[in-house]
């Protein structure tokens, strides 16, 4: 099992998070064939991408920075950040 | 064949006597004894029967690797010999032959091995087509191992999950001196091993020997003393998932150990060499006769050749010799003997050495008899005769697990043998698989692992250096002998000789990766452990080029077979209960799975049709209650709160007025629909909404991720588990809740679709109108800490009305009635809202909202639609059910959703999916049942029930009168 060093509720196994792959943010406005791409395509080159992992006990979104080839996660941010 | 006199490690209890029967013949062993082990003891060399060709076969590894010895007991099938004890009374059979093992009927099919080529199914079954079904009967009697008990209902087996932070894999010379060295350290350590004792190789391989033992002893004795060391015996390592995770698989069941480091001690297995007849019973791997010798006090035969490469061959002969075999001569495929301490030895004891020779048959009628011996280039030729053939010409790592955690192999080729190069932070070898072979080397290489480990794990650890890899070899670099007459057998588990593999080098599948799929080398019960490796070589040997450039397929776990009882383990589900969930119980309710919800399907068992329209009758005549506390209900507050549901959700909320509901429903991002709800205005920035029971979770992920990306100023709060909810309906309704409240029940003061907040029964409520049932009703929302106790007022009040209970079923064919429908019963994975008719929820002009982009292109490419029909068709034996077809000619065109008799319409009714052409009210549908009867269907408007909402306006008087 993995455990994931978080900010504020420190370190956690990785089954008590829901996975929803990729921040990317929804552009304003999009052609049909580009909309169909943006819905549908993934990239999955193996690399470094920030992914929004949900933890599912506290109800509370990160910000995960891993790598998808090694899996080695290299930073985790709080995804709400009422400072910011 | 006796029994030898007792060996220093041996496992066996000779007090404790054993009786069981083989193949319908009575046997006796001693505790401790495996079944192998007790046949052999006995005299029995013939085991099992070979997979394709029905050959005889006996024992090879004696380590769970013997796939041709597979057995059946009344209970079990495919039961390994080699590895498990017998059971006193207990029944044996061989899987795999027809009429016996002695006289299997089948063996005639080695008579045909031309007829069954490498290749064989995608040849055979190739063309002509007409031969297609014998060869399927065919294949279904012979193919296959074992039979199945089908009314097998046992127990279910335990899963446990078990944390750590150094899981060591492997209690041989290594996995010990790895062990030990981390004893009394500050680390939580778990040793496994799949055998029952520790030691590995220690007891049989180096149990003459002094050192050895003393250092076996002082290590277990650490390990013993620790406290932070957990030693599970009888396990094995199953596979290795997420880098760290590792089930232990059982007798009992599995155990998920999750691992901070992990430090593979799994050593080495021997492999065979490959001759004309090397699979005759008899012909057993080194280490295995070892293990009959030291474990099992069993010699495997009278007079033995030892067939080696290596420094462990020279050392197993003087151990057959000094057990009491008769050692008939050694013979070495190198010019020089690996060891020549031992050679010398050998010589003293009068021991034939033929080096710089290879085996080049095997002989014998079921049995071996004796083996032909051939000079490497002279050709000198002797006949030995022997009845025992021990093989120690090379090992290949047993790193299964090592490559799953990531690790990369490669040929050492000084060597001869795959040896990892690289292993993941937290990962370690160590030992012979490390390729590190002297014993000091051993125990050195297993410390030094451990201190690697602790020191990852931020325990300050001088790390000794790794010794390093031996540099002569253990394997013969191609202990593989062609024979003109071929039964040069490569992979036993699958019967492949080496000239099948030729031809299929041959038709060109020359990468290991298509020839193992082609031949199915390495595909049997043992996965290739005691192939692969030869089967690499042979390619690379054909191929002309290097071992590293044909490379290994990864080994998938599981490392051995797991049964399916221990993979199901319990039956750990949550269930979640409702406030009301007793009640439910004591009314006699029969209770169903929504999700992880259970609830009332009815409130009689199994739920006849009778009962179901009753409970819908109340509703529609009288009042019913329904418990929906399942509802998902969340609370959302904040300056943003409008904005989150703005963009969440597909309609607008900026004419949703205080104190009032509106049916909400959400897409993802491709436009799909995934929830729907109802949403309340509290306040200008207070909303309340509800979800679908089993979504409450992923809506509130949902909900939430918008708020952070977005930023928005918001709260949401998940009340679905802290509120209970009832659904007060039918047009006595209002009566039976005017006497327990003061809310103005009114429709002026609180019309459809309104929100009222009060007290009902004495309980601060929350009252929605809502109309999913088509009738009057009030959905209450209270405390789930006073659920129960409302829920009984409620029935309590409307006794004079007769007010009852209804279940799920009776609500689904009420909002059948209504046309509601139900998300993921009435669409599916790529429902949009247009084709359910939702189009008017859906507010393109909004500035955004998930989904937006996705429900624009859909809205013009509507190609179906969900319709209501219905039909005169009532057969009681065949009737329309969900998921029938709709077909249109010869092809396809649609789908039931939902389908039920109508009580009110006294028709069934129903909704479809059809393409757009059949959408028009007036078609025609056609509608296959299960048996294939063609019904008739004729598309509806819906709702089928009150579509002008009649039931909500004031006072209204029931319009339908429902059959009697």
């Amino acid at each position: 099992m993995k455990f994931i060093e978080c900010p504020v509720i420190g370190t956690r196994p990785h089954t008590e998070f829901a996975i929803s792959g990729v921040l990317e943010a929804e552009p304003a406005e999009i052609k049909t064939m580009s909309a169909a791409v943006w819905t549908f395509n993934r990239r999955s080159i193996p690399g470094e991408r920030i992914e929004c992992w949900y933890h599912t006990p506290t109800q509370l979104w990160f910000n995960v920075t891993r790598h998808t080839g090694t899996d080695v996660i290299s930073r985790v941010d709080l995804m709400w950040r009422p400072d910011d | 064949m006796i029994r030898l006199p007792p060996q220093p490690r041996e496992w066996i209890d000779r007090d404790a006597r054993i009786e069981f029967e083989f193949e319908g013949a009575r046997y006796e062993g001693f505790g401790g004894d495996v079944i192998s082990s007790a046949l052999l003891a006995c005299g029995q060399h013939l085991l099992g029967r070979s997979f394709k060709y029905h050959r005889p076969r006996g024992v090879l590894s004696m380590a769970n690797h013997d796939a041709n010895v597979l057995l059946q007991s009344d209970t079990d099938t495919n039961i390994r010999a080699d590895l498990t004890p017998i059971a006193q009374g207990r029944s044996y059979r061989a899987v795999n032959t027809l009429g016996g093992l002695k006289r299997d009927l089948t063996q005639a099919l080695g008579w045909f091995d031309r007829f069954l080529p490498i290749g064989f199914y995608y040849k055979a079954f190739y063309r002509p087509r007409w031969l297609f079904p014998y060869w399927e009967r065919l294949i279904r009697e012979l193919s296959g191992l074992g039979k199945i008990d089908t009314t097998y209902r046992g127990g279910r087996q335990s899963r446990t999950h078990r944390y750590c932070e150094v899981l060591i894999v492997g209690a041989g010379a290594a996995g010990l001196a790895a062990a030990a060295r981390l004893a009394d350290s500050d680390l939580d350590v778990v040793l496994v091993d799949e055998n029952r004792r520790p030691g590995g190789s220690l007891d049989f391989m180096h149990a003459r020997e002094a050192d050895a033992q003393t250092f076996r002893d002082e290590a277990l004795a650490d390990i013993d003393r620790a406290a932070n060391i957990e030693w599970i015996p009888d396990a094995f390592a199953s596979a290795c998932y997420d880098r760290y995770t590792v089930p232990l698989v059982a007798a009992s069941g599995v155990t998920q150990v999750h691992a901070r480091a992990i430090i593979f001690a799994t050593g080495v297995i021997e492999q065979p060499a490959v001759f004309r007849n090397n699979d005759l019973p008899g012909i057993v791997l080194a280490t295995g006769a070892q293990r009959l010798i030291h474990r099992f006090a069993v010699a495997p035969c009278d007079t033995c050749v030892v067939l080696t490469a290596n420094d462990e061959g020279y050392r197993a002969a003087i151990d057959f010799a000094e057990a009491g075999i008769r050692v008939a001569a050694v013979v070495d495929m190198q010019a020089q003997p690996s060891n020549d301490d031992a050679a010398a030895e050998l010589l003293g004891r009068g021991i034939q050495l033929i080096p710089a020779a290879h085996i080049d048959e095997a002989r014998g009628s079921g049995q071996l008899e004796a083996v032909t011996v051939h000079s490497n280039d002279a050709g000198i030729v002797q006949e030995i005769a022997c009845d025992g053939l021990m093989m120690s010409v090379g090992w290949a790592p047993a790193g299964s697990l090592v490559y799953q955690a990531g690790g990369r192999f490669g040929y050492d080729d000084a060597l001869h043998q795959i040896v990892p190069e690289a292993t993941p932070e937290g990962v370690y070898t160590t030992g012979r698989l490390n390729g590190v072979f002297s014993l000091a080397a051993r125990i050195d290489d297993g410390r030094a692992a451990a201190a690697e480990a602790a020191a990852f794990l931020g325990r300050s650890q001088e790390a000794p250096p790794r010794p390093p890899r031996d540099r002569t070899p253990h394997s013969h670099p191609y202990p593989l002998k062609k024979h003109r007459k071929g039964d040069e057998f490569i992979d036993f588990d699958e019967d492949i000789q080496l000239k099948e593999l030729d031809v299929g080098i041959r038709e060109g599948f020359d990468s290991i990766q298509l020839l193992k799929r082609y031949s199915t080398i390495g595909m049997g019960p043992s996965q290739g452990k005691t192939s692969n490796m030869n089967g690499v070589r042979f390619i690379a040997h054909k191929c002309g080029r290097d071992v590293d450039a044909i490379g290994v397929s990864t080994p998938r776990p599981f490392y051995h077979p797991v049964a399916m009882g221990a993979l199901a383990g319990r039956r750990l589900r949550r269930e979640w209960h409702t406030p009301m969930h007793e009640s439910h119980l004591a009314r006699g309710a029969e209770m169903m799975d929504t999700g992880p919800w259970r609830r009332p399907k009815s409130y009689t068992a199994k739920s006849p049709r009778s009962q179901i329209e009753a409970e819908y009758r109340v509703v529609r005549e009288g009042v019913g209650i329904i418990d929906v506390s399942t509802l998902g209900k969340i609370e959302i507050f904040g300056d943003d709160a409008q904005a989150l549901l703005e963009h969440a959700y597909t309609c607008a909320f900026d004419k949703l007025a205080l104190g009032m509901t509106r049916y909400i429903f959400m897409v993802d991002g491709s436009g799909t629909l995934i929830d729907d709800g109802v949403a309340a205005r509290l306040g200008v920035d207070h909303f309340y909404i509800t979800t679908t029971s089993t979504h409450s979770q992923t809506v509130l992920r949902l909900l939430q991720l918008s708020a952070d990306q977005l930023a928005l100023d918001v709260a949401i709060i998940d009340r679905s588990f802290q509120l209970a909810a009832v659904n007060l309906a039918g047009p006595s309704s209002r009566r039976v809740l005017g006497r327990l409240t003061d809310i103005d029940l009114d429709d002026e003061a609180f019309p459809y679709l309104g929100l009222r907040e009060g007290v009902v029964a004495e309980i601060p409520a929350r009252l929605l109108r809502v109309g999913f049932v088509g009738e009057l009703g009030y959905e209450i929302h209270c405390a789930a800490s006073q659920g129960a106790a409302l829920w009984e007022r409620l029935l309590e009040a409307g006794e004079p009305e007769g007010c009852a209970p209804f279940g799920v079923e009776a609500q689904r064919l009420l909002r059948l009635e209504k046309g509601h429908i139900i998300i993921g019963q009435d669409t599916d994975g790529t429902t949009n809202p247009f084709e359910v008719g939702l189009g008017w929820g859906v507010r393109l002009d909004k500035a955004r909202f998930h989904g937006k982009h996705s429900l624009q292109i859909l809205q013009p490419m509507l190609a179906r639609k969900l319709i209501g029909f219905e039909t005169e068709d009532r057969d009681g034996e065949d009737p329309i059910e969900e998921c029938h077809l709709v077909i249109d000619g010869d092809r396809i065109a649609g789908r039931v959703t939902s389908v039920a008799y109508s009580p009110v319409l006294q028709k069934v009714i129903g909704l479809a999916f059809v393409e757009s052409k059949l959408a028009e009210v007036g078609t025609r549908l056609t509608i296959r049942t299960t048996s294939g009867r063609l019904v008739t269907g004729v598309v509806t408007d819906t709702p089928f029930y009150d579509p002008d909402n009649a039931r909500q306006k004031p006072h209204a008087e029931p319009a339908y009168e429902t059959a009697a």
